[in-house]
């Protein structure tokens, strides 16, 4: 079997062919870098920041922006400007691991529910579809009355308890199309785990057209902080985010001082379009370009 | 007589679709295996073949009778040992080798799934050397390593397939059909590939097909069924002699001849009759046996 | 006749089910809270009780029993139209509820009404118009208003209309003492009213846009542009009805979202509505009122999603049965 002639025909791999090119979108650079422009100094909060986000000058208490404080300072006379950052850290550190937690959920739960028998099936999915037809807010609150005093890893957990529902579904429609493929079964014959086939097999599947979901996930919990702490249901005053910022908006509207109301919302609905923007962008690449990426 | 590999004693099964409709699939099949012994099992299709396949890998539960692997019920395994037992020694080829391949691993995963899932130390050193092993003992140079499902062939595809399947050295291999989706050139190919590995490696084999001349060329002892009974059972060359069953005298007849003036003479025979769920067991010769029906008369 | 009827019990007990295991959910919940349960019984009388006494009172209240015994008490309280206390108000929940229902169903309701009759117009403007000028607009403002927090746009109404121009009341329901004035009240209404409808309008509207523009694209559409029919006419005669059913669904399956946020505007404006309450109940752990506005906030929707399948296949014959599933980031 050494002469050559004698090799089997396609024992060598062929010469790769080249990539094929595909279309695509053109993705959206100019709603990145105002994204990175807001997020790259909030990461970096401490190299922007001109003061001590959490000092009280009481002396300079609802300052109008001026030269020294850029954004003005709030009623406790704390500086805007040096907040935003330091609070958009946190409040994206919600949003994110609130989507890590959500993500998670809605995988295992979709999953379990598309390869469990069919009556746990049908109890998941009913169980979702109620969870669904609550305003998510309502769960939240009762969550949160398992905690009396709030910090942001309480916050993301409530948040990301509350927010797989959505995308539960979807991953069950995914899983439920891949379940019947043999290469499932193959590893479940060799002895994979249900967390197994979900790491390895499962979840690199359907992981692209879960992207939108998570980062409209994102979106939300990201509002959902805002809303929670600017009602007193989130993250305590002390805790600088921009929720917690606009806790103090209802007050400043008495002595019409705007920008402790405009500034730290300004951020946020910037943040969140420019999030909104690219998961968008991620669908539509998705649903146009090949499954298997 | 040696202990078998697997036995399987009177399984039935029924397909349950949804709407209350049942589809019997298996009624009543017993069968034994030795150790390093490759059976193949033919049939037309819808006739069990597969959903034997699938009982003994257990991935269907047959509402009566019972297989046993080494002594190990396949669908009862007693405790965690008899399961890693099951899930190590026997393993499985799939009729699409390309669907039974996660597009999302490269070919080396693959071919350490089985060996990483039992935590087995991989016998050549690393895992890529036993994968780059494994390719080579199938015929593949060690290049495919890092290609994914999708750059194979459909004959490449396979012989990663089979690659997999062995890596985990399995004392039994259940084959599906693996060489239904392939085209004739390619059939010899692996059908060569399992009968040198098999004669290597040592394993008992349960070959599915529906083309005979690969299970005359493969097989010690051919099983056949009909309408989900087994109908005959013989020594490969003694069955392709002198056939019993009428089902299995039609299927013979089917089969095409080399000889051009022989095969224009041929006359294919056909087996419409339903079998019954009685019928009497016949020895033909000490390993041949063959079910009559109960107005049939043997002999 | 007899299968209609027999459809129409079976979604009848789909819906008690639902009902029922979403309040299993919410009990379990409020009864694993921390917190005092005396508390929501006694008041801050509780905390003075000694402990026999308070043994004693547990005892009494079935505190002590396993939780399915707990729950198919309060189920049968609950039957008889026995809620329990509020702990905040020291009035049985019922009557907190019942004296603001009104305001509640005066606002969600209005907004409902006019955000589905704003949508579905806007969205046919817009198709009609398909990337014109107005259609453009539309587009980019729907994302960006699906991004604005609910609260956050309510401050800004308010900073506008009321602080700076000061044309409309910033809080309440109505004047104090005026309460049978419709003119107040509805003057009261705007703000909260444009908060809502502005919020979740233009998204509404891009869905039911971007849903007729498909549509539009239709054969049939073709066919009927030679048979000589005017363009607003195709549109609302032909493609309309096909997405109504569509749109129904879809409206139905924002409304927890709608909801949500008529709450958290109502928690902005002070209105004195159920949202506010809500939000109010939670912060004073008050479990027994907050347990009775999510079951009922659910049990809303619960039954509008019936009422809407039912009507889509009044619509629609082919749904009948399947459940017309829309994604809500269509």
């Amino acid at each position: 079997m050494t002469d050559p002639r004698f090799e089997l025909v396609g024992a060598k791999p062929q010469a790769e062919a080249a990539p094929q090119k595909m279309r695509r979108h053109r993705p959206p650079y100019s709603t990145a870098v105002l994204l990175a422009l807001i997020v790259l100094p909030c990461l970096l909060a401490e190299v922007v920041m001109t003061r001590d986000p959490a000092y009280m000058d009481l002396a300079h208490c609802l300052v109008a922006p001026c030269r020294e404080f850029i954004f003005g300072t709030d009623s406790l006379g704390r500086d805007i400007f040096s907040m935003i950052w330091y609070g958009g850290r946190i409040s994206l550190t919600v949003g994110f691991l609130a989507t890590v937690i959500a993500t998670a959920l809605a995988m295992i739960i979709g999953s379990l529910s598309a390869l469990a028998p069919r009556w746990l099936d049908a109890l998941l999915m009913h169980i979702t579809d109620i969870l669904l037809s609550v305003p998510s807010l309502l769960l939240v609150l009762f969550l949160q009355a398992f905690f009396r005093q709030n910090s942001v890893f309480t916050l993301s957990i409530v948040l990301g308890i509350t927010g797989w529902m959505g995308m539960s579904r979807v991953v069950r429609t995914e899983v439920l199309q891949l379940r019947g493929c043999e290469y499932m079964e193959a590893a479940r014959l060799m002895g994979g785990s249900f967390f197994y086939l979900l790491r390895r097999h499962l979840a690199p599947n359907f992981i692209p057209s879960l992207m939108f979901m998570a980062v409209m996930q994102f979106r939300s919990a990201v509002m959902a902080e805002a809303t929670l702490s600017f009602i007193g249901l989130g993250l305590p005053l002390e805790v600088v985010s921009w929720g917690s910022m606009l806790s103090l908006a209802q007050q400043a509207l008495l002595t019409a001082s705007w920008w402790v109301v405009v500034i730290p919302g300004a951020f946020l609905l910037v943040t969140l379009v420019c999030v909104t923007n690219i998961g968008n962008h991620l669908r539509k690449v998705h649903s146009h370009g090949e499954r298997n990426l | 007589m040696s202990e078998a590999l697997l036995s399987i004693r009177d399984v039935h099964y029924t397909h349950r679709l949804s709407g209350g409709v049942s589809v019997p699939a298996l009624r009543g099949v017993s069968l034994e295996l030795q150790p390093g012994e490759i059976v193949g099992i033919v049939g037309e299709s819808g006739c069990g073949k597969s959903t034997l396949a699938r009982a003994v890998m257990g991935l269907l539960a047959p509402q009566k009778g019972e297989i046993c692997y080494n002594g190990i019920n396949v669908h009862h395994p007693q405790n965690m040992a008899e399961k890693r037992c099951l899930q190590q020694q026997r393993q499985m080829i799939f009729q699409n080798a390309a669907l039974s391949l996660d597009p999302h691993f490269s070919v080396e995963e693959i071919i350490c799934e089985p060996l990483r899932l039992a935590q087995l130390a991989p016998q050549q050193g690393s895992y890529r050397e036993e994968a780059a092993y494994w390719l080579q003992q199938v015929g593949l140079d060690a290049l495919f390593l890092s290609r994914r499902p999708q750059q194979l062939s459909g004959g490449q595809a396979q012989r990663v397939a089979i690659a997999r399947a062995l890596a985990a050295r399995p004392r039994l291999l259940v084959a599906d059909e693996p060489i239904a989706a392939l085209d004739v050139s390619l059939q010899a190919q692996i059908v060569n590939l399992l009968r040198r590995l098999q004669r290597e490696q040592g394993f008992g084999m349960l070959f599915i097909a529906h083309d005979l001349a690969m299970v005359r060329h493969l097989c010690h002892r051919v099983a056949v069924i009909y309408q989900g009974r087994l109908v005959e059972i013989a020594p490969t060359a003694e069955l392709f002699r002198a056939p019993r069953h009428g089902y299995t005298k039609a299927l013979l007849s089917a089969m095409p001849l080399p000889d051009p003036r022989q095969e224009k003479q041929r006359q294919p025979q056909y087996y419409e009759q339903p079998v019954s769920d009685g019928g009497v067991w016949h020895q033909a010769s000490p390993q041949h046996y063959w079910l009559a029906e109960d107005g049939e008369v043997g002999e | 006749m007899n299968q209609r009827i027999f459809q129409l019990i079976k979604r009848l007990l789909i819906v008690i089910a639902s009902i029922l295991l979403l309040s299993v959910i919410v009990f379990t919940m409020s009864r694993l809270a921390p917190g005092d349960p005396l508390i929501a019984y006694y008041g801050e009388q509780a905390e003075k009780l000694s402990v026999e006494e308070r043994e004693w009172a547990m005892e009494r209240l079935g505190l002590n029993d396993p939780l399915p015994q707990q729950y198919g008490r309060w189920l049968k309280q609950a039957a008889q139209g026995e809620l329990g206390l509020s702990y905040k108000y020291k009035q049985p929940v019922m009557q907190v509820i019942s004296a603001r229902m009104g305001n509640s169903v005066l606002l969600v309701g209005s907004s409902f009404v006019l955000l589905c009759v704003l949508s579905l117009l806007l969205g046919c403007i817009c198709a009609c118009y398909e990337d014109s000028l107005i259609d453009k607009l539309l587009r980019r403002s729907g994302i960006v208003f699906s991004c604005l927090p609910e609260f956050w746009f309510s401050l800004l109404l308010i900073l506008l209309f009321s602080v700076l121009l000061p044309l409309f009341p910033s809080s309440g329901a109505h004047c104090i003492g005026r309460a049978d004035s419709i003119a107040d009240r509805l003057h009261h209404l705007v703000l909260p009213l444009a908060a809502v409808l502005i919020s979740h309008a233009w998204y509404y509207a891009y869905l039911v846009r971007n849903k007729l523009c498909e549509e539009v694209r239709a054969e049939y559409v073709l066919l009927a542009k030679a048979k000589g029919l005017s363009r607003l006419r195709i549109l609302l005669w032909h493609c309309l009805p096909n997405v109504l059913p569509g749109y129904i669904s879809l409206m139905v399956l924002a409304l927890p979202h709608i909801l949500g946020g008529t709450y958290v505007v109502e928690a902005v404006f002070s209105y004195p509505g159920l949202g506010a309450l809500i939000y109010e109940s939670a912060r004073y752990h008050d479990y027994n009122l907050l347990m009775v506005l999510s079951l009922f906030t659910g049990a809303v929707v619960i039954a509008a999603n019936m009422l809407a399948q039912a009507l889509n296949e009044r619509i629609d014959p082919r749904t009948a049965g399947i459940n017309t599933e829309v994604s809500y980031y269509d």
